[in-house]
């Protein structure tokens, strides 16, 4: 190790060495054979249960959801057999004249902010947030990171609801890639969080929400 | 048709009844023999155990050889194979007149099954052997030279024989050469696996149709007392009988 | 590795295993191989072979150009506000995660799962610094309780029975645990969600690192690596200088490549994509990048594609050679195949040149390997490093052996002397014999005998052929 390098430098040099590489041609684009033609989606109907059948598979609950009132209705089946007493809801403005708010509060959930402490989401029951995108191919969910719908919105909440749209639909992840890569930070939530690092059984809820729940809207 | 013999060092020595029966075999569809004398091993043992320089030495022996005969070259041993095929080429530096000859006699050589049914293009030998029959699955065989359905084809063919399956019949025997010697308490858990596995498939016979798998299986069955007969493919397509 | 000094032992290591860890490590195979081939099968067979040359093709671009793409990273972690720290080696590393604990009276870290820190043993050098560390993923959290290594890369606790996991919880968490997989869960849960919410720092390692935006890529199932990532106030991510891919493009060739391969699964639970720092995250982000012997093994052209690895453990899965032993029996953080390529070349094959001789040579891991890795042609290149040494490290092979090597090569060299080494042979075995088998042998052979019978010289090929040969000569070619 050379007195006066700094580590950069040093490995740096080495890497330069090691590869052969002292000129600053292109290296892009990557060769043809690095590429992977993207899933060619099926007609949307099909697409539809396909993710309602692979989020059900990752033991999440998925629905498809059509007009206020199933909503209202689901939303309160949703209450009641989770017991959810507080709620979270994302400040997303693809549902907000669904009137989520005054449903929730017909129900007698009380409401966090999104914003708040987050050690008063800790102990929130329902966190209901948008998602941008969903993948059949997968049963997941891309969830956008923005001031209205933090992060842990989708991870400390004991039961976590994403509704998305139906014309969200992506084929593949590529996709979805290309709609989120200059964002900060999103995740892709694909249906509970899980553990099988007991003897192999699968157990859900290890940190994450215990129960994830996707609607499909219109 | 004329094949040069390449019988193998573990073949020669310790299985030589196999050889004869792979000549009888080839005479009887019509292929004369010719066994190159000076032949000893392919250095295939040396090799792989990290001894480059003696392994390539000997295989230029192996070349010398065979370079001065023509016509197919066929072994009753997949990894033999592959190492002339595969190995033997990649040794010496392209441009040299080494990698030339390996080159020409790696598209010489062939092993035993995928002689008979790719190039004589012959699947039924008018063998007879009236038993069950499980078949191992040799890795450099079937994962070095993707051979993997020839040997079926071959035991289909053979009448009166009930092919019975394998549990795990690509998954190693534990033999790897020198791995036997270096770790033999592992090289003999993975025979046992593969004899367990073997013997639960209710067979009578089974075929291991390369010679190291064949005396690391022969050896554990005769360890376990065992009357499941361990046989290569040779030995069941040279049993002739009733038609 | 640090403390991986002695020679690894590996038939020793391998026969003080338990016949319960084997057990386990079988059946956490079978199980991941059963699963990956479905989604094989389902992804279209022809397809995942294709998708397995483009992981090949990207993950070798990116490390051909390794210093291009790093400098891409370096560049837009530091645009997004994040900062990016160099180290050589694992004392640097150290160091610079604990001056940054330092500065920020950092007490206690949560931590994701990550080899790399297991590889630099960081937690030890942060609690000898008086650092609380929590490992928070499930197994590793059972390991870390237990102070043992983890068995598996990604099951790192799978060598331990629900029962002795509840006797742990109760020695060591002073709860009454029960050998129920969903309590002990909860247990853990309700544990660490404790320490997400207060602790002043998260350690993650990243499974890729996309060089067109800087964005570090984690791979999870339990939610920890989102809670380690977010809660805090500060992120620190530990990641191999190797970890690069170019673009979003290769990130979803990856993606797709890699919760198939570790267990069957098509994708993890979460899959986290950080970018610098941002509004409601953690307020500074620290990416430390690690060479710790990577641009050593770079310069090694044949065996620098074992930097291509993305951990996934489908090798391990199907090596027969790890399923008989598990994973502590490689000495290493890294087990398997990858471990048997990956040790020797990261500390040397004096100490680890008997990881490459664990194997048969039978393919299973190279015909597996996602990305395509020669696993098989690099543990026959280290094998060479052990036995001839080569530009990067002299012969470690004891002068014993390498007579006897040099023997067989004359033996074999010549006809004549093969011919009457096989005359020998057979009178030696004269008072070893019984009818067709030889049930001892004198050391070192007994190393054969030991596991099964050696069949006996017999029989005489070349006094056959001979005769048959004579005989066809005689009629004219039509005799047998």
């Amino acid at each position: 190790m050379s007195k006066g390098k700094s580590a950069r430098e040093e490995i740096f040099a080495k890497m330069r060495f090691a590869l052969e590489s002292f000129s600053s041609s292109p290296i892009y684009p990557l060769p043809a054979s690095a590429k992977f033609e993207p899933r060619v989606a099926a007609g949307l109907d099909e697409e539809i249960e396909k993710m309602l059948r692979e989020v059900t598979r990752l033991s999440g609950h998925a629905l498809k959801i059509q007009g206020r009132d199933e909503f209202a209705d689901a939303l309160g089946n949703l209450v009641k057999t989770e017991e959810v007493r507080t709620a979270a809801l994302s400040d997303h403005p693809r549902y907000g004249d669904y009137g989520i708010v005054d449903m929730l509060k017909s129900f007698g959930v009380a409401l966090l902010s999104p914003d708040g402490d987050k050690r008063r989401l800790e102990d929130c029951d329902l966190g209901i947030t948008v998602g941008d995108a969903a993948l059949p191919e997968t049963g997941s969910v891309l969830l956008r990171t923005t001031q209205g719908q933090p992060d842990v919105l989708s991870l400390l909440p004991r039961v976590h609801l994403v509704l998305i749209a139906k014309e969200t639909l992506l084929a593949d992840i590529h996709y979805a890639f290309t709609m989120a890569k200059a964002d900060r930070h999103f995740v892709l939530v694909s249906g509970s969080s899980r553990t099988a690092d007991i003897e192999k059984v699968l157990t859900l809820g290890v940190h994450g929400p215990k129960s994830f729940h996707l609607w499909i809207c219109d | 048709m004329k094949v040069q013999l390449f019988v193998t060092c573990l073949g020669e020595n310790l299985l030589p009844d196999i050889l004869q029966k792979m000549v009888s075999i080839l005479e009887r569809i019509g292929i004369s023999c010719e066994f190159p004398e000076g032949q000893t091993c392919c250095g295939q043992p040396f090799f792989n155990s990290g001894f480059q320089k003696e392994g390539r030495e000997i295989a230029l022996l192996w070349m010398k050889r065979f370079a001065e005969t023509d016509g197919y070259i066929v072994a009753p041993s997949g990894s033999c194979v592959e190492f002339v095929k595969h190995r033997y080429p990649k040794m010496f530096p392209e441009g040299t007149v080494e990698h030339e000859i390996a080159v020409q006699l790696a598209e010489r050589v062939f092993e035993f099954s995928q002689f008979l049914t790719n190039i004589v293009q012959i699947t039924d030998l008018g063998a007879f052997f009236p038993h069950r029959v499980a078949c191992h699955s040799p890795c450099h065989l079937t994962r070095g030279l993707g051979v993997r359905d020839e040997q079926q084809r071959l035991l289909r063919a053979v009448k009166g024989l009930e092919l019975v399956s394998l549990n795990d019949a690509e998954t190693c025997c534990g033999f790897g050469g020198i791995f036997s010697v270096v770790y033999p308490e592992v090289s003999m858990a993975m025979m046992e696996a593969k004899v367990m596995n073997i013997m639960a498939s209710n067979a009578e016979c089974v075929v291991v149709s390369e010679p190291g798998c064949l005396i690391n299986i022969r050896g554990g069955l005769q360890k376990m007392n065992s009357n499941i007969r361990a046989m290569h493919l040779i030995e069941i397509l040279a049993q002739e009988g009733a038609a | 590795m640090k403390d991986v000094t002695a020679r690894i032992d590996f038939r020793g290591n391998s026969q003080a295993v338990s016949p319960a860890m084997v057990v386990a490590t079988q059946k956490n195979a079978r199980t991941a191989l059963m699963k990956r081939s479905e989604v094989v099968v389902e992804f279209g067979e022809e397809r995942w072979q294709q998708l397995r040359r483009a992981g090949r093709e990207v993950r070798l671009h990116a490390l051909t150009h390794l210093d291009r793409y790093l400098s891409m990273v370096e560049e837009n972690v530091i645009a997004a506000g994040g900062q990016v720290h160099w180290a050589r080696n694992a004392e640097e590393a150290h160091r610079i995660v604990f001056d940054i604990a330092l500065q920020n009276s950092v007490r206690n870290i949560v931590k994701v799962k990550s080899m790399l820190t297991e590889e630099i043993e960081l937690n030890h050098a942060l609690e000898g610094r008086g650092i609380r560390v929590y490992e928070t993923d499930l197994g590793e959290f059972i390991v870390q309780l237990a102070g043992q290594r983890p068995s598996h890369i990604t099951a790192p606790a799978l060598h331990m029975t629900k029962e002795e996991v509840a006797a742990l919880f109760r020695e060591k968490l002073k709860v009454d645990a029960q050998p129920d997989p969903k309590l002990l869960t909860e247990i853990a849960r309700q544990r660490l969600r404790k320490e997400f919410l207060t602790s002043e720092m998260g350690i993650s390692g990243g499974n890729f690192l996309v060089a067109e935006t800087g964005t570090l890529i984690l791979v999870t199932n339990e939610g920890n690596g989102r809670m380690c990532t977010s809660l805090p106030p500060i992120h620190v991510a530990i990641v191999g200088i190797e970890k690069v891919i170019p673009d979003w493009e290769s990130a979803a060739v990856m993606l797709k490549l890699l919760a198939r391969s570790v267990s069957g699964s098509k994708i993890t639970a979460y899959n986290t994509f950080i970018t610098g720092v941002r509004k409601d995250g953690p307020r500074e982000f620290h990416l430390v990048l690690l060479d710790n012997g990577r641009t050593q093994i770079l310069r090694d052209k044949m065996a620098r594609e074992t930097l291509m690895c993305i951990r996934c453990g489908a090798c391990m899965n199907i090596c027969p050679v790890y399923n008989q032993v598990g994973g502590h029996a490689y000495g290493a953080v890294y087990p398997g195949p990858i471990g048997s390529i990956l040790t020797p070349l990261l500390i040397g094959t004096r100490i680890a040149g008997g990881l490459p001789f664990a194997s048969t040579l039978c393919g299973a891991c190279s015909d597996i390997c996602p990305v395509m890795i020669p696993i098989t042609e690099i543990l026959l290149h280290l094998r060479r490093r052990f036995v001839e040494g080569d530009d990067f490290e002299g012969s470690s092979i004891s002068g014993t052996l390498k007579a006897i090597a040099k023997v067989g090569r004359y033996v074999l060299g010549s006809p004549s002397l093969y011919r009457l080494g096989a005359r020998m042979g057979k009178i030696f075995q004269a008072p070893l014999r019984s009818g067709d088998w030889i049930s001892a042998m004198p050391s070192p052979l007994d190393r054969w005998t030991m596991a099964r019978p050696f069949p006996a010289f017999r029989g005489d090929f070349r006094g056959w052929w001979k005769k048959h040969k004579d005989a066809k000569d005689i009629s004219g070619g039509k005799a047998s």
